[in-house]
Formats: C-alpha cells, sequence, structure tokens
C-alpha cells in the first residue's frame, strides 16, 4: 500500500471512528436521561463535528 | 537502496506513512498501561481534563519535532535540534534529559510488566514480587543488549495494531455499557477532589503517556519523502492518541468513580487499586459477564506485558544508541562509552544505566518513576521546543520543507505558535514537577549537575571547548568524494576482524542521499556439518560486526549473517549484492606479513563483479610496498 493510499484510508477510517464514537456517546447519554448541557451531550456532538467535519474535508480535497 | 526482499532477516529502509505511525504509535500507545493509573491518582475525577491539557501540549511538542525533524532528518530529537540552533552544552543538557527518559522508562516499563502478568501469577502483583520481577527483566534485557539486539518492524507493527484495535474495543464497549456522564460529573469537587496542586501536578505526570514522540525523529533517516510522511504519521499519531486518551480515562472513571471513605479522602479505584494495572482495572469494571472478562483479562495481561517489554528493551535500546550519539560527540567519556571488545555494544553504558533504572524502581514507588520521567521530558520538550525557535530567528532563510500552521512575526522573525505555547507547558510542567515534589526536585536535578559535571571534567580533561561540536574522527575513505551509490553492500568473511574503514567507506559512498548500507557478515560452516549445524559463537561473532557497523553507520545500515561452504564466500557476496540490486561492494583487503593477498574470496568477487567494487586496506596494516594505498576501485 502506498503512502498516501495508507494516509488517506487512515484518515477516512479515524473520521468514521469518531462519528461512531460520538453516535455511541450521544445515544448512551440521551438513554441515560442525560440533557442537551450535560457532558455527554456535548461530547458526543464534538466527536460527531469533528468526523463529519474531516470527512467533508477529505471530499472537498479528494483526500 | 539496498533491499533485500526475499528474506527477513533485514528490514526496509524506507519508511512511509504506515510503518512511521506504527512505530510511533507503538511506543507512544504503550505508556497509557501505566500512565493511566498514576495520572488517576494525582488528578482524579479530573483525569480526562489533565489528560488532555497535556495531549494539547503534546499536540504542540508533536509539531515541533516534525519541523526540526524534516528539517534535519538524523536521530538525536531534541539535542540534534539544540545543537543546529544553540551549541554543544545545550545539546548535551538535552541528551542528559533524554538520556534520564530512557533510564526511566527502562524501570517504568519492566516494572509494570509483573503486574499486567500478575494475572497468571498473582505473587508478581505485590511487592517484592513486583520489584524482583521489573530488576530481573531488565537484567535479562541488558544482556541481551549487550550482546547485541535490534527492534523488529514487523513484531512493533503488529503489536501497534493489536494495541490500538485493543483501545478501540475496550472504549467501544466501556462507552455502550458504563459511560455515564453523571458520574464523571459527580467524579470532580473543584478544588477538593483533586486540589488544585494535584491538579497541575497530574498535568505534569500525565505527559508520560505521550512518551515516545522521538521515536519518529529518530527514525527519520529512514524516512522516504520525510517532508509528506512526517508530518502526516505524526499528525495521525497526535490523533489517535487524543482521542483514545480522551475516551479511556473516560470509561475507566465511570466504572471506577471518585468516591470518599470514611476518613473523608477522595480516591478511586483506578489510582489505588488499580493504580499498578489500570487497564486490567477497566476490563474488571466493564461490566462483562465471569467468561468474558476472564478470557479479556488474560488477553490484555498477556498483551500489555509484551507491549511493555518491547518498551523496556526500546528503552535500552535508546540508551545504547544515544551512548553512542553522545559518544561521536565528544559529550561522554571514553570509559563509559566503551564497546565490548567481542559484541561491540557499549556495554559499560548499558550496564550502568540499566543498574540506575533497578535503582530508582526498588522503592516500588510509581509516582516517583512518573515525576522523574516527566522531569526529564518536559526539559528535554522544553529545549526542543526554544530550539525551534531559536532556529527561526538565526536559519531565517534555511529550507524548511514543512511547518506547522499559525506562525506569527514578532521580534523580526516568524515565530512558530505551537512552539512557543507549547514550550510554556512543557516548562511550567516541569516547574510544577519540581515544585509539588521536593525529591523529584533534588534527584532530578542532581541528575543533572551530575551529567554536566562529568562534562565539563571530561571536556577540560581533553582540552576540547565546552560549546562546540567536536566529532570523533571517523576514518577517512579516499578517492571516492565525487561517487555517491544508491546502496552499498560490505561483505565480511568469518575470520576477517571487524573494519571501520570499510564501514566509514559505504557510509561515504552512500552519504549524499542517505542510501542504504548493507552488511554481509559471513561464517564459514566446515563441510562436514550441516549447513544449519549449530556454530554460536561463529554466529555472534558474525552478527557483532553487524552491531558494530550500526553504531558507525547509523540507522540506515542493516544486515544480516550469511553461512557459507569454505571458498565459497567470494560467490555469496557476488550473489548476495546481485539480489538486493547493490551498486558497490566494499571489501576487506587481507595481508600476510605486511603484504596485501589477493586472496580467493577477493579475486572471485573481482571476477564476478557484479557491480562497482571498492577495496579498502587497514591502515595499521599498510605494506610498505604499497604505500598510501588505501583504496582501489574497480570498475564493471
Amino acid at each position: 500500500m502506498s503512502s498516501d493510499r495508507f494516509y488517506h484510508g487512515a484518515v477516512r477510517a479515524f473520521s468514521l471512528a469518531f462519528l461512531a464514537i460520538g453516535i455511541v456517546v450521544l445515544v448512551v447519554t440521551l438513554a441515560n436521561g442525560g440533557g442537551p448541557a450535560s457532558v455527554g451531550f456535548l461530547l458526543g456532538i464534538a466527536f460527531i463535528l469533528v468526523g463529519a467535519g474531516r470527512l467533508w474535508i477529505g471530499t472537498r480535497s479528494g483526500g | 537502496m539496498a533491499q533485500r526482499i526475499p528474506r527477513d532477516e533485514s528490514l526496509s529502509r524506507v519508511h512511509g506513512v504506515g510503518s512511521l505511525f506504527s512505530a510511533a504509535y507503538g511506543n507512544v500507545g504503550s505508556s497509557i498501561y501505566y500512565a493511566l493509573g498514576v495520572t488517576a491518582a494525582f488528578a482524579l475525577g479530573l483525569t480526562p481534563v489533565a489528560f488532555v491539557i497535556s495531549g494539547l501540549i503534546f499536540a504542540a511538542t508533536a509539531a515541533t519535532y516534525a519541523e526540526a525533524t524534516v528539517m534535519f532528518p538524523e536521530a538525536g530529537g531534541s539535542s540534534s535540534f539544540a545543537r543546529h540552533a544553540f551549541n554543544e552544552l545545550v545539546s548535551f543538557i538535552a541528551a542528559w534529559g533524554q538520556m534520564l527518559n530512557y533510564t526511566i522508562t527502562v524501570a517504568i516499563s519492566a516494572f509494570f510488566v509483573p503486574h499486567y502478568l500478575a494475572v497468571f501469577w498473582p505473587w508478581l502483583g505485590d511487592s517484592p514480587g513486583d520489584i524482583i520481577g521489573g530488576a530481573v527483566l531488565i537484567v535479562a534485557l541488558a544482556l541481551i543488549n549487550i550482546r547485541g539486539t535490534e527492534e523488529s518492524a514487523k513484531l512493533n507493527l503488529i503489536l501497534a495494531v493489536a494495541d490500538l484495535a485493543t483501545q478501540v474495543i475496550l472504549v467501544g464497549i466501556g462507552l455502550v455499557l458504563v459511560l455515564s456522564p453523571e458520574v464523571l460529573v459527580d467524579n470532580v469537587h473543584l478544588g477538593v477532589a483533586p486540589t488544585w496542586s494535584d491538579f497541575l501536578l497530574g498535568i505534569a505526570v500525565g505527559m508520560i503517556a505521550y512518551t515516545g514522540i522521538e521515536t519518529i525523529s529518530n527514525m527519520a533517516e529512514e524516512a522516504k519523502d520525510a517532508a509528506r510522511t512526517i508530518p502526516r504519521s505524526v499528525g495521525l499519531t497526535v490523533v489517535a492518541v487524543l482521542a483514545l486518551y480522551l475516551l479511556i480515562p473516560i470509561v475507566a472513571l465511570s466504572a471506577m468513580p471518585v468516591t470518599q471513605d470514611a476518613a473523608g479522602h477522595y480516591a478511586t479505584e483506578l489510582g489505588s487499586t488499580f493504580a499498578d494495572d489500570p487497564i486490567l482495572g477497566i476490563v474488571e469494571n466493564l461490566g462483562l459477564a465471569g467468561t468474558p472478562t476472564e478470557i479479556l483479562r488474560y488477553y490484555v495481561g498477556v498483551l500489555a506485558a509484551v507491549i511493555l517489554l518491547i518498551a523496556t528493551n526500546a528503552g535500552l535500546i535508546g540508551v545504547s544508541r544515544l551512548t553512542y550519539s553522545m559518544g561521536q560527540h565528544r559529550q561522554l567519556p571514553e570509559g563509559l562509552r566503551q564497546v565490548h571488545p567481542k559484541y561491540r555494544t557499549p556495554y559499560i553504558a548499558i550496564l550502568i544505566f540499566a543498574a540506575i533504572a533497578i535503582l530508582t524502581l526498588l522503592p516500588g514507588q510509581t509516582d516517583f518513576l512518573a515525576t522523574m520521567y516527566s522531569f526529564g521530558a518536559m526539559l528535554s520538550f522544553t529545549i526542543a521546543h526554544v530550539a525551534v525557535i531559536q532556529l527561526r530567528r538565526v536559519k531565517a532563510e534555511a529550507e524548511r520543507p514543512w511547518k506547522p500552521p499559525l506562525n506569527f512575526r514578532a521580534f523580526g522573525f516568524e515565530v512558530p505558535l505551537s512552539a512557543v505555547l507549547g514550550g510554556l507547558g512543557t516548562f511550567i510542567a516541569w516547574l510544577v514537577v519540581m515544585a509539588l515534589n521536593p525529591r523529584t526536585l533534588v534527584v532530578g536535578l542532581g541528575w543533572m549537575a551530575l551529567g554536566i559535571a562529568i562534562y565539563v571534567l571530561y571536556r577540560r580533561n581533553q582540552g576540547l571547548p565546552l560549546t562546540e561540536t567536536v566529532k570523533v574522527v571517523l576514518p577517512e575513505p579516499l578517492g571516492v568524494e565525487e561517487v555517491e551509490y544508491r546502496s552499498v553492500l560490505v561483505g565480511f568473511e568469518d575470520e576477517e576482524a571487524f573494519s571501520p574503514e570499510m564501514v566509514a567507506t559505504a557510509v561515504k559512498l552512500a552519504s549524499k542521499r542517505r542510501r542504504g548500507i548493507h552488511v554481509h557478515s559471513m561464517m564459514t560452516v566446515p563441510t562436514n556439518l550441516p549447513l544449519n549445524a549449530a556454530m554460536p559463537e561463529k554466529e555472534a561473532d558474525a552478527q557483532s560486526k553487524i552491531e558494530e557497523a550500526k553504531l558507525i553507520g547509523g540507522q540506515r545500515v542493516t544486515g544480516h549473517v550469511s553461512r557459507v561452504r569454505p571458498g565459497q564466500a567470494g560467490y555469496s557476496v557476488a550473489d548476495e549484492a546481485a539480489e538486493i540490486k547493490a551498486e558497490a561492494i566494499v571489501v576487506g583487503l587481507n595481508y600476510r606479513n605486511g603484504v596485501p593477498l589477493y586472496d580467493k574470496t577477493l579475486q572471485t568477487i573481482l571476477g564476478e563483479r557484479p557491480c562497482r567494487v571498492i577495496v579498502v586496506s587497514d591502515p595499521t596494516e599498510k605494506s610498505p610496498v604499497v604505500p598510501g594505498a588505501a583504496l582501489a576501485e574497480a570498475g564493471r
């Protein structure tokens, strides 16, 4: 595997992992009765934003 | 580049993003197995925050390392940066701090191995089992390193992947089963549990979780397209580590909340019961059923023990390489960097620093080891940050293939914000560690004072300036200045003594673009024995030549031991050169009674010559009949 392919693959994998972690944290928080101001909710949103944001940047730059 | 595709003994010297990332993650990722518990003991419910803050300092430090490493792709890390930015004394201080790091890495990693192995043998989990186990491990690895060893990139890659996958799985299970934001909030009692001073110490100690960033710097000489691969691999490492080191303590503190005991003290099992095996603590508190928990316990126990054992060995290899590098720059006395007459490894240094590592683990106090590590690491990192800022000032026009984002102009030059913030962070952490830990202050400053005293006395004794770079003069090859080869093969026969001149010549031949050098060290197997007959002494002797070549040529030297039949050495060298597509062969010229001997091996190589052949003579055996004939070259 070339260095470029590994890098872009790893970036995508990390982005998807961040997205998945964010969704899990959000769901678990809501299931436990956490509100929009709870730590879990904010953490989940942050992970989703980072994951989705990096995926979006990668799509735009073709990487 | 000499690549031995068909065989396994030597590894490619062209590292891409994947192998740089796996090596760095393997190193940094191993730290969580001891850092989590000791950080939690200080930072309690604010442990995730402490890891985020120390992680941001780590990210800035990684950016500094990436910029300077791409600029100077050579081993040495902060010591090398300081040499380019300041002078040899500052470089020595950074190197001596690194030596402390390596020594403590050896101690702390070895100390935690028995704790994880306690899943099989519970007596290893308590004192004195853990201390004895750790000390025995250090002694065993020191002896192995004296005989000569090398890291296996493939093993590192497998372990890094297993480590990353295990941590992701544990986090995944933990997030689903035990994550409780409510518990995480309840864990924190601002100013009380933790106290502000403990929280600050937690941030400083949390930095030990991020140890190992120098790995990429030390592999820089082997990196392919360093300007691209190093920043990318550093970036991936930072992202992976930051995310996991935020999530792991979140899961851990959800599973092991901070509680108040009858005496009013706040504590978490993560920093008490499981302080010495925190990842096992997570496994046991994930809320899984009995059998899956047992299986996971054994798996994590073995994985952590192997990863920490590799980390201990990496620390000893670090001591060995750093001793050589400091010796090359005349920073350490000859006595300390003396190489073993047979195995050609710096055995005195390995023994001394292994003994120091054992001494530091004897009290069995992980918080002392952690703060000592933090002392050395913060000092080294601070010097790296300041060196990068200074380089921006004094070498403003120098080519910088990569620069971190967020730079601003001040004092007439472009200042990297990451180095400023990172430098402030590491410097403050260094002060905090000393201010809040009197023992660390005394021992740490004592270590530095001892090192500087040795350095000053040695340099004065040798009549050398304190601040100027003085390198050990390696034998200079003659007549090859204008030629450069993509790959060079160095051939040694078993009855032939190791020749520094041959390796120096190969280094010179392959110097301009840091090309590869492959040592083909042969051992002759008599015809009455099978080719794979056990011949440990000969094998060790052949291996020692490779190790000594690495001491001269650095990381781009690889090598392997080849078994040959009597009279076949020349063909073996020629075949090997053809196989790895070497562009030059370096062989030695033997003498008998002071007269050069064009023996069968040399004649065969010259007869076959699959590429250029450089014949190097040993100046100490120079014949009066061929004055000055230090080198001859036979063209194809």
